[in-house]
């Protein structure tokens, strides 16, 4: 019997692989995370949720497939299971700053100097307020394309799903998020999206 | 060739995820229909802003975070010849020990039961006492936070 912090060799090996593929792969992980809970604690908290769940099932893990496959259904899962357990859609108020980068709806002044730098980070926030608004299955599916670049045969695979169900998720995320800019805010995207 | 059908195919189409003979007939219709084609642009567009928004870094301490995080859970981690895992708190390890001592006796008792009653030899019992293909514990899943403890029948070095 091997209690507590004692392992083999090959136990240490199979730590240190994935330790080296946590290094390699987090960043990425965090990212995704990020868009799919829109706030930087949580998006923490579900990146460490799904390599604690998966370091504690790495045996089942194949290495033939890629890694990030098999750690995106984990936390994408763990996604839903948290969305599911709080039983509402996290939302935040058009008239309130936005809660991670305190950035409000108001436009920008056309005459300030960094213009560009700050449509850039008023975009950022609509989108991710349309994202976080999202069905949260559509959402999953339209990260994974859209953020990862995955296939829809990647992505069904991870939502354990069928390809047409993918397509239609992703089809009507995308729709839900346009919809969405055009009503938040018309003046600017109308010309854009309708 | 409608407008319907075209639409439940927007999205696989603008990410190319139509075989040749689909993509030829979607296409042949948008080159015809302005609506279809403006739906296009349009969802297009809203690809290109999710796939636009920054690559956020999470801050630089958040790696080692992480590493504490699963040196942390590995030590909870109870393993029985690589095979059987439990994850339980230290409270949980006076528990299962006592399981483990009652498992091993009842199964010793009804071995020698069957062994009078049947006469037939039965086959050997691994050295933890355990048939292994007899004994199931609930499933533990990865994509399940509530479960906590796992058995998979094969030899594992986790």
């Amino acid at each position: 019997m091997i209690i507590a912090g004692t392992t083999t060799s090959t136990g240490e090996n199979t730590k240190e692989m994935f330790e080296d593929l946590l290094k390699r792969t987090h960043q990425q992980a965090f990212h995704l995370a990020l868009r799919l809970t829109g706030s930087r604690t949580d998006a923490e908290d579900l990146v460490q949720e799904a390599y604690l769940r998966a370091f504690r099932f790495f045996h089942r893990y194949d290495p033939s497939l890629p890694f990030t496959s098999w750690l995106y259904r984990i936390m994408t899962n763990a996604h839903i299971d948290d969305i599911r357990r709080k039983g509402k859609l996290k939302t935040s108020s058009l008239d309130e700053p936005h809660p991670e980068t305190g950035v409000t709806w108001d436009l920008p002044d056309d005459s300030a100097s960094p213009e560009r730098l700050v449509v850039n980070s008023l975009m950022e926030a609509e989108i991710q307020d349309g994202l976080n608004r999202m069905t949260p299955d559509f959402r999953v599916a339209v990260l994974l394309a859209d953020i990862e670049g995955l296939s829809y045969e990647e992505v069904a695979s991870i939502m354990k799903t069928s390809i047409g169900t993918v397509r239609s998720r992703i089809h009507r995320g995308r729709k839900q998020l346009r919809s969405f800019l055009l009503k938040a805010k018309p003046e600017k995207y109308r010309g854009m999206l309708e | 060739m409608n407008c319907k059908f075209v639409e439940s195919r927007l999205a696989a189409y603008i990410d190319g995820e139509l075989d040749g003979a689909e993509m030829l007939r979607v296409r042949s219709h948008v080159s015809e229909c302005d609506s279809c084609e403006r739906e296009i642009a349009e969802l297009r567009l809203v690809k290109t802003m999710i796939g636009s928004l920054p690559n956020t870094r999470p801050d630089p301490e958040f790696e080692s975070r992480l590493l504490t995080a699963v040196h942390a859970d590995d030590t909870r981690t109870v393993r029985v010849n690589g095979v059987f895992s439990l994850r339980l708190g230290w409270g949980g390890l006076t528990v299962a020990a006592a399981a483990s001592v009652l498992a091993v006796i009842v199964v010793g008792i009804n071995r020698d039961r069957s062994e009078q009653v049947a006469g037939v030899p039965l086959p050997p019992i691994s050295r933890d006492g355990f048939e292994s293909d007899q004994i199931y514990f609930q499933s533990n899943s990865p994509l399940s936070s509530g479960v906590t403890v796992s058995y998979d029948g094969a030899a594992s070095n986790r």
